[in-house]
């Protein structure tokens, strides 16, 4: 145990472990990059410009090196004046050990936001030690959302030395308790605070926040299940300056909704699947809230059109209306919004919609720009053109899974919806390939288009690639396009940052090529599954240097060789699957260890990675997430290796078999410090299922009902 | 006459970076003009000196002025003892000037020092106000045009790109600060601290320990 408390304490025995398993001394990148262009050599004798200009300029060129934090490192490793720029330049600090902060703050005294979002285990030392440190008392914002082990003795610390905090993020701390929220009491200046999952805080502890925090503007309680009326109602009478207030998931009834419809400034309510909110206590609402631009009621069994029309009657500044799992949108509710002048955005997703009801949705609102029937049951072609014939000025449409329209309402969008920027129709079924060249050829202005799991074929992709602004694009399952569409898309969209091409076989390394020619901000590309795509495609991927996404599951040809290239073009890599890429080894893993810095969360199940490979990646200090199932070269002692000296991981998923076999003061160790070990017992499936056979069964799922 | 061969090499140097386009321009730098410098002037000219008189007359005649009264010209002496002749309106681009005009303390006859900046960096540095002179009429065409008179007027070679960062700091020329900033921030992006060194011409200060400890403590104490 000893041994393992010193490995995880120092970086010196990260580094040691890396160099011991890599052989590489140095982790410099500059060794793979070409040498840049050389001075002229008259300019010899003006040396040492740059390293002389005032803090000031640096500070304005430091303002322009935001987009990465490896730009920040490298500026600060430069020389000494650019180090002390930097330091006294840094705002925003993202520890990945939190035993190292204290040593981190003080290099950086002007730190004033602190986001433990990479850090599992804060403790109160640690919290002791920010109060303590000279950017304490300038510390405006702090996130402990994904943090643990902290108490109400750091929180109160926090609060009282760090005066001028305004945002403290306590979400999915579930053993927060009411003294911790008495402590965050005293931080008098706070105005956003989020407590998302807090469920052991009571009634005691939001009044002395409400007592304590006048100045709150948003206040999150979202799944606070041990608050009720009482404490919520003194918070609203307390707390008169809220603006932002959710209660999604909570015990509110109608006691307090009066108390809380009155707050003065009150501009977004969210009342996400409140069991106590009903039509009587809605309906027996005295004034509605006139300041309320965004309301989300979805999910509130108890709430029909005739409670909703009594919260919205005065809400006439509403912008916003979100009814997600509502109960049925009928022609009396959607009639209750023809008041609502103000009103943009629609959301009934998951509802079951009456044909009246969407007509009399076309009359109601005014301005309509966002309408969201994502998986609504009766969606017809007439309900569908009838609104869309009102609303021309609509940019966003989701029709997701609307089973019922054919090509009748695609042309009513095409005709109509002129300004659509964003086009989601996953599973749209019934509606033929020919519908797609309509949308190509009307909607210019698109970027986001979702059509996974369509009819759409070549000529309706060659259509689509005249929408020159797509950033967005998801054809995923829509196995009848190929390279000869795809190659249209990489020649005609130069803007695309996303595309799905989820089991589409037909796609083969020329078609990716094209894409990875024409589409130079390609961020994330999904090739799960297309079985043809080989090295040559990974190697044409590497010149996407903003690539940060990259799923190849089941791609059984890539090798080392390919990742390789991808390594080394795409350096700022946050996500990568690989799972039954049977022919990558631990050699492909060193390539990434060496260059892609930013490495988050991989997938290696079904791979030829062993231990070696895993301990080459624990070299990337921000990876967070493993999947390793199914590794056949992979031993117990040498997984137990592997996982610690990964000392940043949060989450690794790995197979049951290995349970027994790790020590259990190791998985101990591992869990005290953040790292959720999720055990599966999957069976071992070799093959890649044929795409074929996979759509026949997630169909013969859907008919039945399962899906 | 080896301040005018100076302020020669300086253009010269200006047209190897740049466009065919922009050669041109330098050419017939218009609304601007250097004062060339013989021995017998020294570096403080007295107001109403007949030859800065000449250079003046000499400036409104190349810009095909007619009426005396239209366009208000003003006269700078540089860091390197030379007269910038620049029409009034391009030089209140800066900050500096404006102000230095608007508290009264440069008399339209006075020739205005501007000690921290050379010559021919002025006259860069004017050749970028005068493009810059409609800023904010919000054509998108013009705005289009700036952009890439920016890209090119950007793309010089390092001294040319610290004169313009230094001097447009002094002069207060807030487009022109940000485009050389971004300028370096992007020479930066995406390269290691050896290349920024090598790029820069930039001595290590570090000792190899110290070196080292900042670099662990980039790679393991946060992102």
């Amino acid at each position: 145990m000893g041994e393992i408390r010193t490995l995880r304490k120092r970086t010196c025995e990260y580094e040691a472990v890396e160099a011991l398993v890599l052989g590489f001394a140095s982790t410099n990148p500059s060794c793979d990059t070409p040498p840049l262009k050389k001075r002229r050599s008259s300019d010899d004798h003006f040396p040492n410009l740059f390293d002389a200009l005032s803090d000031e300029l640096l500070f304005l060129i430091l303002d322009r090196l935001d987009s990465s934090p490896f730009d920040k490192k490298s500026f600060s490793v430069v020389c000494r004046s650019f180090y002390a720029a930097e330091s006294l330049h840094r705002r925003l600090l993202r520890p990945l050990r939190s035993d190292l902060v204290p040593s981190v703050l003080s290099r950086y005294p002007s730190i004033s936001h602190l986001d433990f979002s990479l850090c599992p285990r804060v403790s109160d030392g640690v919290l002791a030690s920010i109060a303590a440190a000279s950017a304490g008392p300038s510390l405006l914002s702090i996130n402990l959302s994904s943090s643990r082990s902290f108490s109400h003795s750091g929180l109160g610390a926090l609060a009282a030395s760090c005066v001028s905090l305004v945002e403290i993020n306590l979400s999915n701390m579930i053993d927060l308790n009411d003294a911790s929220a008495a402590a965050i009491g005293r931080a008098r200046n706070l105005e956003k605070l989020w407590m998302a999952r807090c469920k052991l805080v009571t009634d005691m502890g939001i009044g002395c926040i409400a007592v304590g925090c006048r100045k709150l503007r948003l206040l999150c309680l979202k799944w606070c299940l041990g608050l009720t009326d009482l404490g919520l109602g003194l918070m609203a009478v307390k707390c008169r300056e809220v603006r932002n207030l959710d209660l999604s998931f909570t015990m509110v009834t109608k006691k307090c909704l009066p108390a809380i419809l009155q707050l003065p400034y009150l501009e977004e309510l969210s009342l996400v699947g409140c069991p106590g909110v009903d039509d009587e206590g809605l309906t027996s609402l005295k004034q509605g809230c006139k300041s309320l631009e965004v309301l989300n009621m979805s999910n509130c069994q108890h709430v029909s059109d005739v409670g909703l029309s009594s919260i919205v009657n005065d809400a006439v500044s509403l912008r916003q209306l979100i009814l997600a799992y509502y109960s049925p949108v009928t022609h009396s509710l959607t009639s209750s919004l023809l008041k609502l002048s103000n009103l943009e955005k629609v959301k009934f997703d998951g509802c079951r919609i009456t044909a009246s009801g969407l007509l009399a949705l076309g009359n109601s609102c005014i301005s309509l720009k966002e309408l969201s029937l994502s998986k609504c049951s009766g969606v017809t072609d007439e309900g569908l053109s009838s609104v869309l014939m009102k609303h021309k000025g609509l940019t966003k449409l989701d029709i997701t899974c609307c089973r019922k329209i054919t090509d009748i309402s695609i042309a009513s969008i095409a005709n109509s919806c002129s300004y659509l920027t964003s086009l989601k129709m996953e599973s749209c079924n019934l509606v033929s390939k020919h519908a797609f060249c309509m949308i190509g050829e009307r909607c210019h202005l698109l970027e986001e288009l979702d059509l996974t799991d369509n009819d759409l074929d070549n000529q309706g992709l060659k259509a689509i690639s005249n929408c020159h602004r797509l950033s967005i694009l998801k054809i995923g399952l829509c196995l009848n396009v190929n390279d000869e569409g795809v190659i249209q898309i990489g020649k005609s969209c130069p803007l695309l940052e996303e595309l799905d091409l989820y089991r589409s076989v037909g796609i083969t390394d020329t078609g990716i090529m094209a894409i990875a020619h024409g589409c130079p901000s390609l961020q994330m590309i999904n090739l799960a599954y297309c079985t043809e795509i080989t090295d040559i495609a990974l190697r044409s991927l590497s010149k996407c240097s903003k690539l940060n996404t990259l799923e190849l599951r089941g791609c059984f040809q890539v090798s080392n060789y390919g990742l390789a290239g991808v390594a080394l073009g795409c350096r700022e890599i946050i996500k990568l699957d690989i799972k039954k890429c049977y022919h990558i080894t631990d050699a492909g893993m060193v390539s990434l260890a060496r260059l892609c810095y930013h490495l988050r969360q991989i997938n290696l199940s079904y791979s030829s990675v062993t231990e070696v490979g895993l301990l080459a990646l624990a070299s990337i200090s921000c990876l967070q997430s493993m999947t390793i199932l199914h590794l056949s070269g992979l031993t117990p002692s040498g997984l137990a290796a592997a996982l610690l000296a990964s000392g940043g991981l949060t989450k690794v998923k790995l197979h049951m078999s290995f349970k027994s076999l790790i020590p259990k003061f190791l998985i101990q160790h591992l869990e005290s410090r953040g790292c959720m070990l999720q055990w599966r017992d999957k069976p071992f499936q070799a093959e890649v299922d044929a795409n074929e056979i996979w759509k026949q069964q997630s169909q013969d799922l859907v008919a039945t009902g399962g899906f | 006459m080896a301040a005018v061969t100076e302020t020669e090499s300086v253009d010269k140097k200006i047209r190897m970076m740049n466009s065919s386009s922009e050669e041109v321009a330098v050419e017939n730098p218009p609304a601007i003009n250097h004062m060339p410098e013989d021995d017998s002037a020294s570096a403080a000219i007295p107001a109403g000196n007949s030859l800065s008189d000449q250079v003046m007359a000499a400036a409104i005649s190349e810009t095909g002025e007619t009426g005396e009264g239209e366009k208000k010209n003003l006269r700078l002496m540089s860091s390197d003892g030379k007269e910038v002749v620049v029409e009034a309106a391009v030089a209140m681009k800066s900050q500096l000037i404006r102000q230095m005009i608007e508290a009264d303390c440069a008399g339209e006859s006075d020739v205005i020092n501007i000690p921290n900046v050379t010559a021919a960096v002025l006259s860069l540095i004017f050749r970028y106000c005068e493009k810059h002179l409609g800023d904010g009429d919000g054509d998108k065409a013009i705005a289009n045009d700036l952009k890439s008179f920016d890209e090119d007027f950007i793309s010089v070679d390092l001294d040319t790109l610290y004169d313009l960062l230094m001097g447009s700091n002094y002069l207060d020329v807030k487009g022109l600060l940000d485009l050389a900033c971004q300028k370096v921030a992007d020479l930066i992006k995406g390269k290691s601290p050896d290349e920024i060194r090598r790029i820069f011409n930039i001595e290590k200060d570090f000792s190899p320990e110290e070196e080292e400890e900042v670099n662990k403590e980039n790679k393991w104490a946060f992102e």
